[in-house]
């Protein structure tokens, strides 16, 4: 049975969350030249930049807000003019698709469904707005 | 010396000229509230801007905050008073936050203000917070956050304290460079009260002192 609130559930589940994620962003062209640019491996890369956005997320959760998913847009854009890291539009939905659709799998209840739902679509146009297509 | 001057020095890893800086200002209390505020706090948010811009690297945002923890200990220290006896204030940071020079400040203002202070420093547990709150009864609890992320978190925390203490739970304030945006995020957390910076704390602080 799912925990009473979602943050509750990502909380719990963040680790095998985080795991999968990086599964299916494995490979992914963008995160693999952010990496290279960072003098990192890929793993190390893509567990610090999703476990980045899960903590956020379940911050704002948490709150009601998405106030953490705001300054995650803003962080993102000032790295692309200072580090010169690709972090354009497309990764950056990427990353919050991939994550999305993880959460979305693993949810049964549907007012956590319903929730999650509201939420992904306030973080999908802060993304939209943030870098626009 | 100008904030952009202490700034360059600070970034330089030029600590006694940043420390000459600071001993020209902060040569009584309200003095070192002066450079807490106007000084050591503004240039902390610009090196932090600078790293999350990419335009510093991690080492050099290190160099700098340790540069001005040195800075602020050595103003502190002259002026410092020995309280004993004082009303008991706790400082904490919330689990996970691992950035402390802001609260650490907030501390040397109480201290000089008559609070007898018990700072806990980054990344407290909550289990040990709860603990040390039953156990040293705080007239308040102050919790720092740096990150919006790490918001989450506090609100949990400051939700954790009132479950355990009930009725018998202290006031409880916040503050930090996460609740900078605004949307009054302190009141999302669930907090009493918040300042948004050390020497404001202090003087918001000294109703529950008196």
């Amino acid at each position: 049975m799912e925990p009473a609130s979602l943050d509750e559930f990502l909380k719990e589940n963040h680790d095998a969350i985080l795991a999968a994620v990086m599964v299916r962003m494995r490979g992914d062209e963008d995160m693999a030249q952010v990496a290279t640019k960072r003098d990192l491996t890929e793993a190390d890369l893509n567990s610090q930049v999703l476990g980045f956005w899960l903590q956020g997320i379940r911050s704002d959760l948490t709150l009601g807000t998405t106030a953490a998913m705001e300054q995650n847009m803003n962080w993102l854009k000032s790295l692309r003019s200072g580090h010169d890291l690709p972090f354009d539009g497309k990764a950056v939905r990427r990353c919050f698709a991939e994550i999305s659709a993880e959460i979305d799998s693993r949810l049964e209840d549907e007012e956590h469904l319903a929730e999650y739902s509201a939420f992904r679509a306030q973080v999908d146009r802060l993304i939209s707005d943030s870098f626009p297509e | 010396m100008t904030l952009d001057e202490y700034i360059d020095h600070l970034l330089a890893g030029e600590d006694e000229s940043c420390m000459a800086a600071a001993r020209e200002i902060a040569t009584d209390l309200p003095g070192l509230h002066r450079l807490y505020v106007e000084t050591i706090q503004p240039s902390q948010y610009r090196v932090g801007d600078m790293w999350l811009g990419g335009k510093i690297s991690v080492a050099t945002e290190h160099l700098a905050t340790a540069t001005n923890s040195y800075v602020a200990t050595n103003c502190y220290a002259p002026l410092a008073r020995v309280t004993s006896g004082g009303p008991k204030a706790m400082i904490a940071c919330t689990p996970d936050e691992m950035h402390e020079l802001g609260p650490r400040l907030l501390s040397d203002l109480l201290e000089c203000d008559g609070w007898d202070v018990d700072f806990y420093g980054t990344s407290m547990p909550l289990r040990d917070l709860i603990g040390a709150v039953k156990e040293r009864h705080p007239r308040f609890v102050g919790l720092s956050a740096a990150l919006v992320m790490h918001l989450g978190s506090v609100r949990k925390t400051i939700a954790s304290i009132r479950e355990a203490l009930g009725s018998q739970t202290p006031p409880i304030a916040v503050g930090g460079n996460a609740f900078r945006g605004g949307d009054e995020l302190w009141k999302k957390v669930g907090a009493d009260l918040y300042a948004p910076d050390a020497s404001e704390a202090a003087v918001l602080l000294r109703e529950l002192r008196d």
